[in-house]
């Protein structure tokens, strides 16, 4: 089985899955959700964004969305971008991952009690 | 003028991810920048940008932006071409390499075919017999060398004299050179000849390209106690085909007036050539090689009355001196009234001095028209810019009107005089010009009588006017 590229998924990646498990996004919208969700710790830059998004859409993690006529105030320039069953597997599997990770910090008394 | 900077900064990334997003990251940039405000802030987003640039550029040049759209319905059936698309694959430089040198090959296999000289092929002689006579005649020749125990006497081609053709033509004037079908390989004895002849040369079929000869031979009818005909038969054997002699006459007639008109011995391949080649060398030699008349007329007109084109190996040397007399004259007058054609080698070689450079020059055998070049410039030539006019009657013949059509064709010279007979030897070069029993017209059509005065005078009024 070849090697998937987005394995280990990198934490843009990661991110933008995670932005995009509420609601569809186009790209400047994604930037300021992962801002926003990782409370300004990490900003994507264009390159960064679009070619993560890219890598996602080539990997069928997210997907693109046709917007048009179903929102007045959507900016038809701008794509929109959807999780797919498989991407929101994917941000499952990492999601849990990172809590088996957490719950082994939390034993070893790494973590104090502000964290989840 | 940043978000300049900007858009050069996304050329560094791959064609692919320019086409599909930079739009949309300038719109990104726009909005970063509007929500950035102030020095500090603004110098915090362009060191953002160039960081992210830092880790973009990677994860970019990774990307493969093969399409993600559903693939289309499968095409994949057995036995239906698919195509691949270039565009969705990067070219690899070994493509580049092989494309060129395919290309290349082809260009040079185009350029290969475009130089070679079309030959023409009769559609009739590939498999049945090009026509009755040609067959009737094949038949005739293999009875006769059968008769004669293999005698060389077959070989009867090259007894034809000028009759306006170069050694290729002559050879194809033989009956022995066309091709013929599998009906000719069966030998016809004695008693049969005057029915096959009779039949022959009664064929509507009958493809002999000269309406007259045509004519003559499809009411020939056969006869006995005709002279000797050396044309055609073999030495030895006229006597053995009483019944094909007249036809024969009929047929070479103009070949015969010529020996007729010139009394040349006529060279032979048997044992005796070398005996009889001197003989005609000789003889031609004391002929002037049928150059007429030289001189200059009265305002430095040079005259060339030439009533051949004869054998080069005998007399180019003797062209050559002949043009040069004519070099220091104001206008050249070619008098073809009574050319009956001859070598096209020495046609070519007399119309090289007529050029400064080299000119396109048709060059036509029995079957196949070839394009070449004069031999242009001709060394010491000084005639290369001399008006040039051709005298021609109802007698120039053959070669002689090739020569015509070649000057003429190429606005060389004016041709002045009667149209000529139209009976050149080649039947592809009759396909050029199409005047196959029309002839080709002058210029100025005057009776052939009057043609050099008329010349004489145009001449003398384009030197004046010089």
């Amino acid at each position: 089985m070849p090697k998937r590229k987005l394995d280990p998924l990198p934490a843009a990646a990661f991110q933008i899955l995670l932005s995009l498990a509420g609601e569809d996004l186009h790209g400047y919208a994604i930037m300021r959700q992962v801002e926003e969700q990782s409370c300004g710790r990490i900003r994507l830059g264009p390159g960064t964004l679009y070619s993560s998004i890219q890598a996602l859409l080539e990997e069928g993690l997210i997907e693109e969305v046709d917007r048009s006529g179903k929102s007045e105030s959507c900016d038809e320039r701008r794509r929109y971008y959807r999780l797919t069953s498989t991407g929101r597997k994917l941000a499952r599997a990492e999601a849990e991952k990172l809590a088996d990770l957490l719950r082994v910090a939390r034993a070893k008394n790494i973590l104090r009690g502000e964290y989840v | 003028m940043s978000e300049k900077i900007f858009a050069c900064l996304l050329r560094l990334y791959p064609s692919r991810f320019r086409e599909k997003y930079t739009e949309e990251a300038i719109q990104l940039y726009r909005d970063l920048y509007r929500h950035e405000t102030g020095l500090l802030r603004r110098t915090g987003l362009w060191i953002g940008l160039l960081a992210d640039l830092a880790f973009g550029l990677p994860q970019a040049y990774r990307n493969t932006y093969v399409s993600t759209a559903a693939p289309p319905v499968a095409l994949a059936v057995q036995g239906v071409p698919t195509f691949r698309v270039l565009e969705l694959e990067p070219l690899r430089p070994r493509l580049f390499l092989f494309g060129s040198i395919l290309t290349l090959a082809l260009l040079s296999a185009f350029s290969a075919v475009l130089s070679h000289p079309v030959v023409y092929r009769a559609w009739s002689a590939s498999s049945v017999a090009s026509s009755p006579i040609a067959a009737v005649m094949e038949r005739l020749s293999q009875t006769m060398s059968a008769e004669q125990n293999g005698d060389e006497s077959a070989q009867t081609d090259d007894s034809v004299p000028y009759d306006g053709q170069n050694g290729e033509g002559r050879k194809a004037n033989s009956v022995t050179a066309y091709p013929a079908g599998d009906e000719t390989q069966k030998a016809i004895n004695l008693n049969e000849r005057p029915q096959v002849i009779r039949s022959a040369v009664g064929s509507p079929d009958l493809r002999y390209p000269y309406p007259q000869p045509s004519k003559n031979a499809q009411g020939a009818k056969p006869q006995s106690g005709m002279p000797d005909v050396w044309v055609a038969a073999p030495e030895g054997t006229a006597s053995a085909i009483p019944r094909m002699t007249p036809y024969v006459q009929v047929m070479t007639r103009d070949a015969q007036a010529v020996n007729a008109h010139n009394n040349i011995p006529i060279p032979s391949r048997d044992g005796t050539s070398a005996v009889a080649i001197d003989p005609y060398r000789a003889t031609t030699k004391q002929h002037d090689c049928t150059f007429e008349t030289i001189k200059v007329l009265p305002h430095n007109i040079g005259y060339f009355k030439l009533d051949s084109f004869p054998d080069p190996a005998i007399c180019g040397a003797s062209a050559d001196e002949a043009m040069i007399r004519l070099n220091d004259t104001s206008a050249i007058i070619l008098d073809l009234r009574e050319n009956r054609g001859g070598y096209p080698e020495t046609a070519e070689q007399i119309a090289a001095w007529l050029f400064e450079r080299p000119a396109v020059w048709y060059i036509t055998g029995e079957r196949s028209v070839a394009q070449s070049m004069t031999h242009s410039p001709v060394r010491n030539s000084r005639l290369g810019n001399k008006p040039v006019y051709i005298l021609t009657s109802s007698r120039t013949v053959d070669g002689a009107e090739q020569f015509v059509y070649n000057l003429k064709m190429l606005k060389r010279a004016t041709v002045i005089g009667e149209r000529t007979r139209g009976e050149t030897h080649s039947r592809p070069f009759d396909r050029n010009d199409d005047h196959l029993g029309t002839g080709l017209a002058p210029d100025v059509e005057v009776k052939a009588s009057d043609a050099l005065q008329i010349a004489e005078k145009s001449a003398r009024a384009k030197i004046e006017r010089k």
